[in-house]
This record gives structure tokens, C-alpha cells and sequence, in this order.
């Protein structure tokens, strides 16, 4: 079964109880940030910090508008972050969550550079990626992940996808009634074949710094699909030449003797000579 | 020019000067440690090897190591015998007739077939290629390597482009290195010029029927 997380921003506050109780059951130390004149307290996820919720001010038509989004890994149906890891670390859960094995990481930082949306960050002292991984134990104790049941308002749902799904596009067309611009975020990106964090949105996805089409990279595709198996073909191509190669060489030896070096004096012309026995 | 072969004693001609085996060797030692640390993260198959460099997190660090190891061949170069690299870069760029008729009669040449080699001069025409392949492979995984290693700082757009560039030059250039060390060194027909590579001395008898061009400029120099 499908799981998938529904953040409806038009219920969230902002309270970061989300960020809390993800900091609490992941054990993550807190992280002082400096005071920017605004709420937003942590700018961005880090190796510390695998959800935040996004503030963003912003002016429109003289009307002030203060947009939140709860932002942490959005679980894709065809992750960028799987594709590109070397070691298979990270791997889709049965449920559709892209978890990841800890021992098999190797911090070389490829699902960070490759992530769409700049989810994971490699730990500077563990040199081990890191982020949300849906709370894997907690999801198969039964439980919901922490921050969905933390959360006071009701704006962090979690379920069966197809569930949230139909909620999401409920939740879009009552509000679309009074504001034209809601919408979800996660079910026709397809570029990343869909997303198991499912977004209600009161404005363009841009105005809460998720990206209109999110995408596997094409370079990714191009250097997992076609370099890496034509880099492999060259390399072992010119082992077996050298190999192919050296055996005849040691056939034609054996059934015709190799040649004798006749010897070279000063003043030798080699071009004005014949120079039939010359075979390189 | 490059430094020309001036000796032509006990059937043996000078063919590299000790700033050209140092570069090489340098380069050569950088490489392989680059070739199996790189490897771990390209094919599963090296894996094995992790162990060897303290696991992954010690063959990325040797990694970096040797990739600053490998600026120094072009340093050395430039510091002890710059007029040496250019004139080594002026003639492989230099393609004659003889060249180009020599690179397919070459590939037959390679297995087994008997060929008659236009003349060559003091590289040949796969030494061209190898040389040119070499120094600009070599810039090119060196630039890439450089923009994956300080991704943050380049940018993650550019940082994409670097892994294609950066595994597809060194797909490309193994697969050379590879030809080159079995020619250079294990080749039957090529194998006896493998120890002027480390005394600077290759013999004469070989100059002759390899690089005949070359030895007839040898010859008539020391004619003088």
C-alpha cells in the first residue's frame, strides 16, 4: 500500500511543532541560527534539521500575504536521489517512502547535488547523507511519523496515498470557491512520477519555493543511462584487445620465428634502405 | 625542440629526458591511485577494494590527494623544460601523410597481420594521438573534478554537467591508458622500447625499424 503525507497550508500556523517533534524522535541536536528581522528562524534543511516550515512575506496587489509550508524530503515516486546514489543507500520502501540504508552511504554527495528540490545534506562529522525519511520504525510500529502526529491543527494529514490524494483535491476545489490560485503539489508533477508529500496550495508552487516542474535532471539520465554502460564497454573493449591482441601476436611467434636484429652502425640511412623486413 | 637523441653508443639512442620520466611516472602513480579510489564509486565491481583505502570515506580523501598530485607533471614541465612540452605538442599536432596511413595499417598491425608501416618520426602516429589525448584528458577530468569537489561553490547546475563530463572522459581515457600500458609494455612487437621509459635509453636496432625518420635525423647528426 501507498503511503503519503498532505500538508494543507491553508490550516497550518506555523507553530514548527513539526520541526520540534521531528528534532525530538530523530534525536537531532538543535541549531542556533542568527536573528534575520523575521520568523523564518532556520533558512533551509540541513544535515540537522530534516523539516522546516517555510515563511514567506510577500506583497501582492497592496495586500500582504505570509505563506507557510511545512518543506522537508517529498518522497518521489521516481527520485532523482535514488538514481544517481552509487551504493544503493537510498531505496524506495514498499509503501513508496524513499528511505535510506545508513551503512551503505558513503557520503560522495551525488543525491545532493541531483535532489530537484536540495533536500538531502551530507553530515560533516558522520559524512553520512541525511533526510526525512517518512519515520520508517515509526511507520512500521503502526504509528503515524511524528510530525503528523504532532501537529495541532490538523494541517499535517498522513495515509494511504490515494486517500490523501482525494482529500487533497477536495480540500484544492473548496478552496478554489473563494481563491482561484489553491491548488495541490504532487500529484501531476510527473516529472519525478509523482510525490508521496502531497501539497494544498493557496498560490503557485514558486511562491513557496517548490519548483513548477520538478525533474529527474536530464544530466543524471544521461550519466547513469549512457556514459556509465559506455564507459564500462570501452574499458573492458580494450582489455580484450590488448588480450586478443597479445595472443595472436603469440601464435604468428610461434609458427614463424621472430625476427633478428641486424646491427646498427653511425651514419646508418634506414629510410634510403629497403625495408622489407621492417613489419611497425 | 624535444630533447633530441644525441648518443648513439652500444646500439642504444636517448629518447627521454628525466623531467619527461618523472612527469610520466608521477602522472602514471597519480593515475592508478585515482583509477581505483574513482572506481569504487563507478563500478560495483572495485568494491572489494574499499578496505584497502580506510572504506570510502578514506579512498575519497586519497582521491583528492592524488588529484592534486596530478597537477604536478604539467609543473614540472613548465618549471624544468617548457621548450621540451611545446615541442612535444608542436609535433603531435603535426600530422604528415606517413601519420595518417599509419593509424589503420596500425589497427591491422595490432592483430596479427603482417604490414609494411609508413616511416615515423620520434613519436608515431598512436603516440600522437596518445599524447594529445592524455594532456587534454587530463584538463578536462582535472576542471570536472574541480567543480564536483567544490559543488556548493560552482553550483549544482554545473556540478550535473561535471559527473557526465567527468566519468565519460575517464571511461574514454582508461580505455587508452589501458591499449597504452599493453603497448608500451607487453606488446611483442612494442615491448622492447619499455625500459627507456625508465633509463632515458631505448635501442638503436629498434629506433631503426620503428621510428625510422627519427633515426635517420639521429644518425646524421652524429655524422656532423
Amino acid at each position: 500500500m501507498a503511503i503519503a503525507m498532505l500538508h494543507d497550508v491553508s490550516k497550518c500556523t506555523a507553530c514548527r511543532a513539526c520541526t520540534v517533534a521531528c528534532k525530538q524522535w530523530k534525536s537531532l541536536s538543535a541549531e542556533i541560527t542568527p536573528f534575520t528581522g523575521e520568523f523564518q528562524s532556520h533558512q533551509d534543511l540541513s544535515a540537522k534539521t530534516y523539516t522546516i516550515v517555510r515563511m514567506t512575506e510577500r506583497v501582492e496587489n497592496g495586500q500582504f500575504h505570509w505563506d507557510f509550508l511545512k518543506f522537508q524530503c517529498l518522497h518521489c515516486s521516481e527520485a532523482a536521489c535514488v538514481k544517481a546514489c552509487p551504493q544503493g543507500a537510498l531505496y524506495y520502501n514498499d509503501n513508496g517512502a524513499v528511505s535510506f540504508n545508513v551503512d551503505k552511504c558513503v557520503g560522495c554527495g551525488y543525491c545532493v547535488v541531483n535532489c530537484p528540490f536540495g533536500v538531502p545534506h551530507v553530515d560533516e562529522e558522520t559524512h553520512k547523507s541525511t533526510k526525512c525519511d517518512f519515520c520508517t520504525d515509526r511507520i512500521a510500529m503502526g504509528l503515524e511519523p511524528s510530525c503528523a502526529k504532532t501537529c495541532p491543527t490538523g494541517a499535517i494529514q498522513f495515509g494511504d496515498r490515494d486517500k490523501m490524494v482525494a482529500l487533497a483535491e477536495a480540500r484544492a476545489a473548496e478552496l478554489r470557491k473563494l481563491n482561484p490560485l489553491a491548488q495541490t503539489y504532487g500529484i501531476k508533477e510527473q516529472g519525478v512520477g509523482g510525490t508521496h508529500m502531497i501539497y494544498v496550495l493557496e498560490a503557485s508552487p514558486e511562491v513557496y519555493g517548490l519548483p513548477k516542474d520538478p525533474a529527474v535532471p536530464y544530466t543524471l539520465t544521461l550519466w547513469k543511462d549512457l556514459i556509465h554502460p559506455l564507459g564500462k564497454l570501452a574499458m573492458g573493449g580494450a582489455v580484450v584487445a590488448a588480450a586478443v591482441s597479445l595472443i595472436t601476436h603469440k601464435i604468428n611467434a610461434e609458427t614463424s620465428g621472430l625476427d633478428i636484429p641486424a646491427k646498427v652502425a653511425v651514419g646508418d640511412k634506414v629510410s634510403s634502405v629497403k625495408r622489407e623486413e621492417e613489419t611497425l | 625542440m624535444i630533447t633530441r637523441g644525441t648518443k648513439l653508443e652500444e646500439g642504444k639512442i636517448f629518447r627521454f629526458s628525466l623531467t619527461s620520466r618523472y612527469a610520466h611516472w608521477i602522472h602514471a602513480i597519480a593515475y592508478t591511485f585515482l583509477f581505483f579510489t574513482g572506481m569504487l564509486l563507478f563500478f560495483d565491481l572495485f568494491d572489494f577494494l574499499a578496505p584497502v583505502f580506510g572504506g570510502f570515506a578514506g579512498a575519497q580523501l586519497i582521491h583528492r590527494i592524488f588529484a592534486v598530485v596530478l597537477i604536478l607533471p604539467g609543473l614540472i614541465f613548465i618549471v624544468f623544460d617548457l621548450k621540451n612540452f611545446m615541442g612535444w605538442m608542436k609535433e603531435c599536432v603535426t600530422w604528415t601523410k606517413d601519420d595518417r596511413v599509419a593509424i589503420p595499417t596500425f589497427l591491422k598491425e595490432l592483430f596479427g597481420a603482417k604490414v609494411k608501416m609508413p616511416p615515423q618520426s620520434y613519436i608515431n602516429a598512436g603516440q600522437k594521438i596518445n599524447s594529445i589525448l592524455t594532456v587534454f584528458a587530463t584538463g578536462i577530468i582535472g576542471v570536472s573534478g574541480l567543480i564536483m569537489w567544490f559543488a556548493g561553490f560552482f553550483g549544482y547546475g554545473l556540478a550535473r554537467w561535471a559527473y557526465v563530463v567527468h566519468s565519460g572522459m575517464t571511461g574514454f581515457m582508461v580505455a587508452v591508458v589501458i591499449m597504452h600500458i599493453y603497448l608500451g609494455a607487453l606488446n611483442p612487437k612494442s615491448k622492447a622500447a619499455f625500459p627507456a621509459i625508465f633509463t632515458g635509453y631505448v635501442d638503436a636496432e629498434y629506433v631503426k625499424r620503428h621510428h625510422s625518420k627519427w633515426f635517420d635525423e639521429v644518425t646524421a647528426f652524429k655524422k656532423d
